[in-house]
């Protein structure tokens, strides 16, 4: 690698770091107002919920590096080429394989790094990412309730309150059991959520008003009642998908269903995606110079969305069993190559 | 570009601060994590407890110092509890050093129980057991009952009762010393 | 309007729409690949994923485009600046400031196109993915005018009212409990009343039974039906039945004056009709922002630095947006202020960047 080829790939990987900056930022944008809801009204650690982000950063880059690469070595292919920095290479030696090696790199540097991510570092985040999640569902707490608001965030319970001195202080406070209809009515209540996904809750001066069987109705008077009560969280992440076991654990299931085969041998065919598209961002970014770097991106945006249609494709037709799981992945990169090796060819010659 | 970057740093900085401190301000309230005694799962810690109910034209009123009731098997531990039963004819009241109330219907009561009906009282030992039933209005009474009318006296290991009737039935060792 | 103005419009426009576009494809691509585990669960084929993915593109268009078009002024002051054309412009006389105006020109129309789709298109997407998904997914039949069950209000300083049924459609309530509060703040009597129907401008009520709770529960008088005049029933009868996802801003506001003569709070909702205000607001401020950040002359300086800058105020703008939008939901600051506060802090932010920069060129 001489000096020029350094300062080629000294152009392109910041593009390639700056690309995936933005599209995880794009990706994360939505889910952005959900983890304030959680850090504020919620009352989840905010380091939980950072390090939530950061276990599902695996998950979002396999997706963004392989686009990265092909709109980092595009767009400085091509800067350097509508700067004929290219034809000044040309000019002085400069050959086919002199591009590609530079291209090739970084087109490795994202295949290593799409790998690690894909067999190693997404299984394990995810699964970390879906004990994070467990432990913030767990964290139920009335902070965001406000006075004379019918709050009905815990599950089965409705709370009104006329008077809110503090953040867990309730004057005359109403709790409805929805489920029985039971009403509960008390002069003051405290409301602390505790760690075990529950509420404790401390009225005095309040009654009770319940329908007993007939139609009848019981009233129960108290002085000071105290009461845990814990709410059981339906366990939505089950542990069991393919996302989140490991290689081996996926070779151990191969006989049990399509799906693990297909994963299996996704996480190997994604990362090659990572190569072909630096490769192929280069053909581009110095074929297109002529008319300028505008017909660049919408090529490179419908060449992600076609990999991408194939790829979802061949996924399709292995679940119905018409391909087979393990070949299935590496069809759209048989397609990409193929792509590459054609652009390659007519740009380096 | 090296001058604007300095400046440009301190922008995002403030920016930033200004996330922080709104991050820390807002959870300066943030919640008190559970001190002092939670009570177990599900279970309700009730002082001054007063229950009142009807069934069909009679009314209950049931009272304990302290409930410990439990919303999962619907059972209520009290103590130092005191039932009234009421029904436009009689007036019945009775006092137990604890007891259980369950499924909104079963009263079982324990030790020393003490009661009185509009002419009559009756009491037990230190053991005495009583059961009552809300739905039927009928409830039995154990261990050396022993039951007054003015100066006349019944006494029984076991009296069963029956509000509805009114008719009360002792059994065991029953001893009456009557007086014209 | 200067020719160069103009072209910077085109310009301009042409980059916001194939950003626009390859974050939808990316959208698309993210939540697809998320959510193959739908395939297997509710057996369907690729295709109709696809179809509930691509439904959802409104509102991904609706979320994305304020940063979207924060993007599109960077890389448009990038192109134009290592075209020189920027340069030209400010040697000719021109001031950046002016450059501002074609950005709120677009502004303003992104405001209104933001706004329509808050009002409209969103409560249309909302809809339409739970039909496909209750339809596709579910095999069930949708009505998109659904009953509301188990419907507890608070009725003005009376008490507390329960309706087991709310049937919009025929305007029609099954189940009715009333709970009258005393002014010890005590339960002291209930009625429950078995269905109301509407009858010319009065309620027909049937069944009901009235409890004294207090000094003990007692039933006081059973009817079998009675007319009456029922406020609580005419405002509820045309309540708009969703959830707030569904409902357009109009029928916020509708439920907006109903919990206020119910003397309840309506912080909550009165937070999602400024919240699409301040999100079709935020797209003009977040490009004033990024504008300044991306003009650089001097002659070592790299595009990426400037883009990174860019993004870096961008999600800084986002993140107090959300930490704001947030904030009014706890209650601490009411949901004018916290729609308001971030906007105008960093509306300042941006005039002075544009500022310093003018000065600085």
């Amino acid at each position: 690698m001489n000096t020029l080829q350094r300062y080629i790939i000294r152009e392109i990987v910041p593009l390639f770091i700056f690309g995936n900056v933005l599209f995880v930022v794009f990706l994360l944008l939505e889910k952005l107002i959900n983890l304030a809801d959680l850090f504020f009204t919620k009352n989840v650690p905010g380091l939980l919920i950072a390090q939530t982000v950061i276990y599902y950063l695996p998950s979002f880059l396999m997706i963004t590096i392989p686009t990265s690469a092909l709109m980092a070595s595009m767009v400085g292919f091509g800067r350097m080429s509508s700067d004929s920095e290219i034809t000044v290479m040309k000019a002085a030696g400069a050959g086919g394989v002199f591009f590609l090696k530079p291209a090739a790199a970084v087109g490795i540097g994202a295949f290593l790094l799409s790998l690690v991510m894909s067999v190693y570092l997404m299984p394990l985040g995810s699964t970390l990412a879906i004990n994070n999640l467990t432990k913030i569902a767990k964290s139920i707490s009335v902070k965001d309730m406000k006075e004379n608001e019918m709050y009905d965030e815990i599950p089965g319970l409705l709370f009104y309150a006329d008077k809110r001195p503090d953040d867990n202080e309730f004057g005359k406070i109403v709790v409805i059991d929805k489920n029985t209809g039971t009403i509960i009515t008390a002069e003051t209540g405290a409301i602390v959520p505790s760690e075990e996904a529950a509420l404790v809750m401390n009225f005095s001066n309040g009654r009770v008003v319940a329908e007993t069987a007939g139609d009848e109705r019981t009233v129960v008077r108290f002085g000071e009642m105290a009461m845990n009560l814990p709410f059981e969280l339906k366990d939505k992440f089950s542990k069991r998908d393919e996302y989140f076991m490991t290689m081996t654990e996926l070779a151990e299931n191969f006989g049990e269903h399509v799906n693990y085969r297909f994963e299996f041998s996704k996480r190997l065919a994604l990362p090659v995606a990572g190569l072909l598209m630096g490769i192929l961002g280069m053909s581009l970014g110095i074929f297109f110079h002529r008319s300028g770097r505008s017909i660049g991106i919408p090529l490179s945006l419908g060449l992600t969305l076609f990999y991408y249609m194939i790829f979802f494709t061949s996924l399709n037709l292995a679940r119905a069993g018409a391909m087979d799981a393990f070949f299935a992945p590496w069809l759209a990169n048989i397609f990409f190559t193929a792509v590459t090796a054609v652009f390659a060819y007519r740009v380096l010659k | 570009m090296r001058n604007m970057g300095r400046r440009f740093k301190i922008i995002l900085a403030a920016a930033g601060g200004v996330v922080l401190l709104l991050a820390l301000f807002s959870c300066s309230g943030s919640d008190k994590r559970v001190k002092g005694y939670v009570p177990p799962s599900n279970v309700f810690e009730i002082t001054d407890f007063e229950m009142l109910t009807g069934r069909e034209g009679a009314n209950y009123r049931l009272t304990a110092v302290k409930a410990s009731f439990n919303r999962i098997e619907n059972i209520a531990e009290l103590t130092d509890i005191t039932v009234e039963f009421e029904d436009g004819e009689e007036k019945i009241t009775a006092r137990a050093d604890r007891g259980y109330y369950l499924q909104n219907r079963y009263l079982v009561a324990e030790g020393n129980i003490r009661g009185k009906t509009d002419d009559l009282s009756f009491e037990t030992s230190e053991s005495g057991i009583m059961n009552y039933d809300f739905e039927s209005y009928t409830g039995t009474i154990e261990n050396d009952v022993v039951c007054m009318q003015g100066s006349n006296t019944i006494r029984a290991d076991r009296a069963e009762m029956d509000f509805k009737t009114k008719i009360t039935e002792f059994k065991g060792n029953v001893s009456i010393s009557y007086f014209m | 309007m200067k020719k160069f103005h103009v072209y910077f419009i085109k310009q301009f426009l042409k980059l916001a729409f194939f950003i626009q576009i390859f974050v939808v494809i990316l959208n698309i691509v993210a939540n697809t690949s998320m959510h193959t585990k739908l395939m297997a669960k509710h057996n369907i084929s690729f295709l109709s994923l696809l179809v509930f993915e691509s439904i959802e593109l409104p509102s991904a268009i609706y979320e994305s485009m304020p940063m979207a078009l924060a993007i599109t002024t960077m890389v448009t002051i990038i192109m134009m600046i290592r075209s020189n054309e920027l340069l030209a412009y400010v040697s000719l006389g021109g001031r950046l400031r002016d450059l501002l105006f074609p950005l709120l020109g677009i502004g303003a129309v992104v405001f209104c196109i933001l706004m329509f789709m808050a009002d409209r298109v969103n409560p249309w997407v909302e809809n339409a993915r739970k039909k496909y998904e209750t339809e596709q997914f579910d095999r069930q039949p949708y009505v998109t005018k659904g009953k509301l069950t188990d419907v507890w209000m608070k009725d003005g300083e009376e008490g507390f009212v329960h309706m087991e049924l709310v049937d919009p459609i025929n305007r029609e309530f099954f189940d009715i409990t009333f709970y009258r509060m005393d002014d010890s703040f005590e339960i002291d009597r209930v009625t429950s009343i078995e269905d109301a129907k509407p009858r010319g401008g009065k309620w027909e009520l049937s069944k009901i039974k009235v409890y004294d709770i207090k000094p003990r529960p007692e039933l006081i008088l059973t009817q079998d039906n009675n007319t009456v005049e029922s406020r609580l029933f005419s405002d509820l009868a045309d309540l708009p039945v969703n959830k707030p996802k569904f409902l357009s801003l109009g029928e916020l506001s509708k439920i907006i004056k109903l919990l206020k003569k119910q003397k309840l709070n309506a912080a909550a909702y009165e937070l999602m009709v400024f919240k699409s205000y301040g999100h079709a607001i935020s797209a003009v401020i977040i490009m004033f922002l990024v504008f300044p950040v991306c003009v650089n002359f001097s002659r070592h300086s790299s595009y990426i630095i400037s883009a990174v800058n860019a993004l870096a105020l961008a999600v800084a703008y986002w993140l107090s947006v959300s930490s704001f939008q947030s904030l009014g939901k706890t209650g601490v600051m009411s949901p004018l202020l916290v729609s308001i506060i971030p906007n105008i802090l960093f509306l300042a932010v941006a005039v002075y960047l544009v500022y310093r920069r003018e000065t600085a060129s």
